[in-house]
């Protein structure tokens, strides 16, 4: 049964990049494009991957991350963090947020792929 | 298959440039209101985020010098937005001209042309970042499109405590003796999942599973730790294991596994100095994937053609993503379908002709008409957008201050006049700078503020839409134009002129002004074109001036372009239309109703007062013959904006019917006097009039047409 | 997105056509249609080769007579007449020629640049061509073709045309 990812970012175009390279890879693809609509998505889609921006309108990806981890449902969700910015404090951030990764744009689609192996069983 | 994925890849990089397009706005704003005053939080964020949004694409795209530069443009707004550096009113003229600079980068990202020159904006970048004192470095910009390294979250080596009492389970031991076959100088990986590790949703076994599939093997599996059953905690890792990889794996790959494993594991990489760690039961191969070409993102196979992201309609301010040329298609079709609508009500008799379903077909089509239109519909605010660069570039260039006042920035517009309004602006932008504005020194000597104004607004008015550019410049200098247009033979040198018809002259074709102060402007076509180019659209351009005080160029444009409500007349044996809404009447005259008045003038009385009069015939150069005497032709009274009513003699009227425009400008160009043509049921075309400029025009008398068959 | 049929051969189709006296020749992938000549609804106010418009599938198209844009004596219309539909600058526009003579094939390396042929407009001729006599109709010679550059034949107006 293929794995279904639910990528959040406001920018359209990373959405569509997302989707062709991860679609290529044989998963099935949700959007949202901001973190109030993420979590909705998440609701609705149960995925079995969330893989968000951080620099986000509404709701951003930090407030996402911990709102998803407030769901019992999702605790053991994995989730990655894609964004520009690569600080170290903005990971801890994400960390003690509970994200379980994180991966730097612009990403390599090998190297998403991989990154994707090691949190998603 | 791969020209089909890079097709997937130009359409997704062609919405990565349209939301560039939409962040370079929404930057300007934030830019324009934070010079104005407005530095909220807010605003600045704003700015922020538009500005690192089209960072993060650049990279992905593979425009490095737009990412190079929009990365340093970002780490500046990043420090404001943070409070280290106070976005006073120095550093906001710093970062509006690099602004501008990101501007030009994604242009040339577009077009593929050459980047700006960005060293000294970069240089002044960096001085605002040398000087704010707060602690954040500049971080590096990205040299080249190299897959940046996932850091991750950093290993830390840190020993457990170690619980006691294995509960019967042998600890997997394998003796390094019995390994065989690694070569030499291999590395063994010793790894023991924290606590943390398994938070978060992470999995330590998929890690694993990681290190097999690069070629690892697991040496051994420390079990000593693990409790009883009843003591064991399931959150809680006990295990550690011992994983043996080829030497030919990079010490860089191997820690990259480590990324995500929370920092408090223990994770232990060294390289095997001696006795070759190896081999044994060969671990199942985990599923593969297949390996995508690296490293630059290509996409393979594209899944499905990217469509617009349509949303779920139950939330307020949805959004979709629209083709332009599929809502132009659904136009198309829904003019072809009010057009069969009038011809089959013409092939009605009368009496089925008043029947409840036709007016009803009418009306459905005519909001469905209306709805498509209003989906076209954009607000003005896009073509106003450009005009606070040209109006930096033109105040660097003359000297001139300005201060741009923008009024209804919301009114709606179609999408093709918002495409056509864009030139016309720019010129008259142009001239309002160059011509209208004084110098400061010649402001302050004329009693005004230094700063000059320039006023662009946008409303609507019943049918149509009103820009205007009005400055407080000098005002038009109408000796000097008079003369001009003398020596350019456009006028002679003995004809009476009224004000307005001297401002007008600005618009003859032929005419421009001389020394123009800029060498942005004036290239010898100037408002002759933006005249024509309005009138295309089925619009106006009226000059209006007061001498000292300013000018004003005003547009009136139609709402909707692509319908029209016309009559159908006939002239000889051609067709034309005349848009019902400058008609007010038509007259059938008797003898002696027409009158000449002088030498290629004539009126009609009507009610007592008298209209002045043109002659289609005339307009068209209709051959003799086939010309009426007045008593068996028709008069229009139509109205028109500038000279009242005036009367026009056709032949016979032949219905009303909602028409296409088809713009001549097409395939040919805008003729002056035309508002188009259509193309009528019967699939020959009837040129569209545009009373305005058929009877006010001061060109009016000189529109002899050629090239018209005998 | 490869243009070239046969790679390493540079042929074209071309539309061969009399105007006056001489041959001329566009490049088939510039027509859009050849058609049947046919009163167009005539425009004031423009130069005399724009005879007008006509109605292609909905749009709404000038017919120039080639000729007279060129210099020359306007096309005779006759029942042969055909106006060629082509692709200039973006837009579309019919051309009136005197007369449609071949598609024949021409090897552009056998394409040579234009002499001066006393066409009032630069560019216009973009080369010279020979075309074999097994090509045409079995009693013509070889023939020279001019090569026609429609679009060097721009349709804006000429400013000697605005000004009244």
């Amino acid at each position: 049964m293929t794995k279904l990812i639910l990528t959040v970012d406001d920018s359209a175009s990373m959405r569509m990049l997302l989707k062709a390279s991860l679609t290529a890879q044989g998963f099935r693809i949700e959007g949202a494009e901001d973190g109030a609509e993420g979590l909705e998505r998440m609701h609705e889609v149960k995925p079995d991957l969330l893989i968000t921006d951080i620099n986000m309108p509404k709701m951003d990806g930090f407030e996402l991350i911990e709102a998803v981890r407030d769901v019992p449902e999702f605790r053991g969700t994995p989730i990655l963090v894609l964004s520009t910015e690569f600080s170290d404090d903005k990971k801890a951030r994400a960390r003690s947020a509970g994200a379980t990764g994180w991966i730097t744009k612009p990403f390599d689609a090998a190297k998403l792929g991989a990154a994707i192996r090691r949190v998603c069983p | 298959m791969s020209a089909a994925g890079d097709d997937g890849l130009d359409e997704i990089q062609g919405i990565f440039f349209e939301e560039c397009a939409e962040g370079l706005a929404v930057a300007e704003q934030g830019l324009s209101a934070m010079a104005g005053g407005q530095v909220s939080a807010d605003v600045i964020a704003g700015v922020f985020r538009a500005v690192h949004s089209i960072k993060g694409g650049s990279g992905a795209f593979g425009h490095m010098a737009l990412l190079a530069f929009s990365h340093r443009f970002e780490n500046v707004l990043d420090e404001v937005r943070g409070g280290a550096i106070p976005p006073d009113a120095a550093v906001t003229g710093i970062m509006l001209g690099a602004f501008d600079i990101l501007s030009d980068h994604v242009a040339a990202a577009q077009s593929g042309g050459t980047p700006p020159a960005d060293a000294a904006m970069l240089e002044q970048l960096d001085k605002l970042l040398a000087n704010k004192g707060a602690a954040a470095e500049p971080a590096p910009a990205p040299a080249e499109p190299a897959p940046a390294d996932e850091f991750g979250f950093a290993p830390v080596a840190v020993d457990l405590d170690i619980l006691d009492d294995p509960f019967g389970f042998e600890p997997v031991a394998i003796s390094l003796d019995d390994l065989a076959g690694e070569p030499a100088g291999g590395w063994t990986v010793r790894f023991g999942p924290s606590r943390d590790a398994m938070a978060n949703g992470g999995e330590p076994i998929l890690v694993i599973r990681e290190l097999e599939r690069m070629g690892g093997h697991i040496l051994d599996a420390d079990l000593s730790a693990l409790p009883p059953l009843r003591d064991l905690d399931p959150e809680e890792s006990y295990c550690v294991w011992t994983i043996g990889l080829p030497a030919t794996i990079d010490e860089a790959d191997i820690r990259e596994c480590f990324d995500f494993v929370a920092p408090d594991s223990l994770i232990d990489i060294r390289r095997q100095e001696t006795a070759p760690v190896a081999a044994p039961p060969k671990p199942e191969p985990a599923p593969e994937i297949a390996p995508l070409p690296a490293p630059a993102l290509r996409v393979v196979e594209t899944a499905e053609p990217a469509p617009p992201e349509a949303r779920p309609a139950d939330a307020p301010q949805q959004t979709i993503r629209v083709d332009l040329s599929k809502l132009d298609q659904l136009l198309n079709l829904i003019g072809e379908l009010v057009i069969q609508g009038s011809i089959l009500s013409d092939r009605l008799a009368p009496a089925d002709q008043e029947r409840v379903e036709l007016p009803q077909l009418a009306r459905l089509t005519r909001q469905i008409q209306d709805n498509v239109m209003s989906l076209r519909a954009q607000p003005i605010r896009q073509a106003f957008s450009r005009v606070p660069r040209m109006l930096r570039d033109l105040m660097a260039a003359t000297g001139k201050q300005v201060v741009l006042e923008t009024i209804g920035e919301t009114t709606e517009v179609d999408k093709g006049v918002l495409e056509k309004i864009g030139d016309p602006l720019t010129h008259m932008i142009r001239n309002a700078v160059d011509h209208g504005i004084e110098t400061p020194e010649e402001r302050l000597a004329a009693g005004k503020p230094a700063e000059g104004t320039i006023r662009l607004s946008a409303e609507q008015k019943g049918a149509r839409i009103i820009v205007r550019v009005a400055d407080d410049g000098r005002g038009i200098d109408r000796a000097r134009v008079r003369a001009k247009a003398i020596e350019k033979g456009i006028v002679s040198p003995d004809a009476v002129l009224s004000d307005e018809e001297i401002d007008n002259l600005i618009c003859a074709p032929g005419f421009s002004t001389a020394e123009t102060i800029s060498n942005i402007s004036g290239r010898g076509v100037g408002m002759d074109v933006v005249r024509s180019n309005v009138e295309a659209l089925g619009g106006r351009v009226e000059i209006h001036s007061v001498p000292g005080e300013g000018t004003s160029f005003t547009m009136a444009l139609p709402l909707t372009l692509a319908i029209l409500d016309g009559m159908i007349v006939r002239l000889a044996d051609q067709r034309f239309v005349l848009p019902l809404s400058n008609v007010v009447e038509t007259v059938q005259p008797v003898a002696g109703q027409v009158k000449r008045v002088s030498p290629g003038s004539e009126v009609i009385e009507l009610r007592g007062a008298y209209l002045p009069m043109r002659r289609a015939s005339d307009l068209f150069a209709i051959a003799e013959h086939q010309r009426r005497a007045p008593e068996e032709s028709v008069v229009i009274i139509v109205e028109s904006g500038v000279s009242g009513l005036v009367g026009l003699m056709i032949d016979t009227i032949e219905n009303r019917r909602e028409v296409v425009i088809k713009s001549l400008e097409d395939n040919l160009y805008p003729i002056r006097g035309l508002g188009g043509a259509t193309i009528l049921g019967d699939g020959s075309i009837a040129l569209i009039l545009d009373i305005d400029a058929l009877i006010v025009s001061p060109g009016f008398n000189k529109f002899a047409p050629k090239g018209m068959a005998a | 997105m490869s243009r070239i049929e046969e790679p390493g051969i540079d042929e074209r189709k071309v539309v061969t056509f009399t105007l006056g006296n001489q041959l001329f020749g566009i490049d088939m992938r510039a027509i859009v249609e050849i058609r049947e000549w046919e009163e167009p609804t005539p425009l004031p106010g423009v130069p005399p080769y724009i005879l007008g418009v006509t109605n292609l599938r909905g749009a709404v198209v000038p017919v120039v007579g080639l000729a007279e844009r060129l210099g020359w004596t306007p096309s005779p219309i006759h029942a042969r007449s055909c106006v060629l539909v082509a692709h200039v600058g973006g837009k579309q526009a019919g051309f009136l020629v005197d007369e449609l003579a071949d598609i024949v094939v021409i090897n552009g390396a056998d394409i040579q640049p234009a002499p001066d042929t006393g066409v009032n407009e630069s560019n216009v001729v973009s080369g010279l061509a020979r075309i074999e006599r097994r090509q045409l109709g079995s009693e013509a010679n070889d023939a020279m073709v001019l090569l026609l550059d429609l679009d060097a034949i721009s349709l804006v107006r000429q400013i000697a045309d605005i000004a009244a």
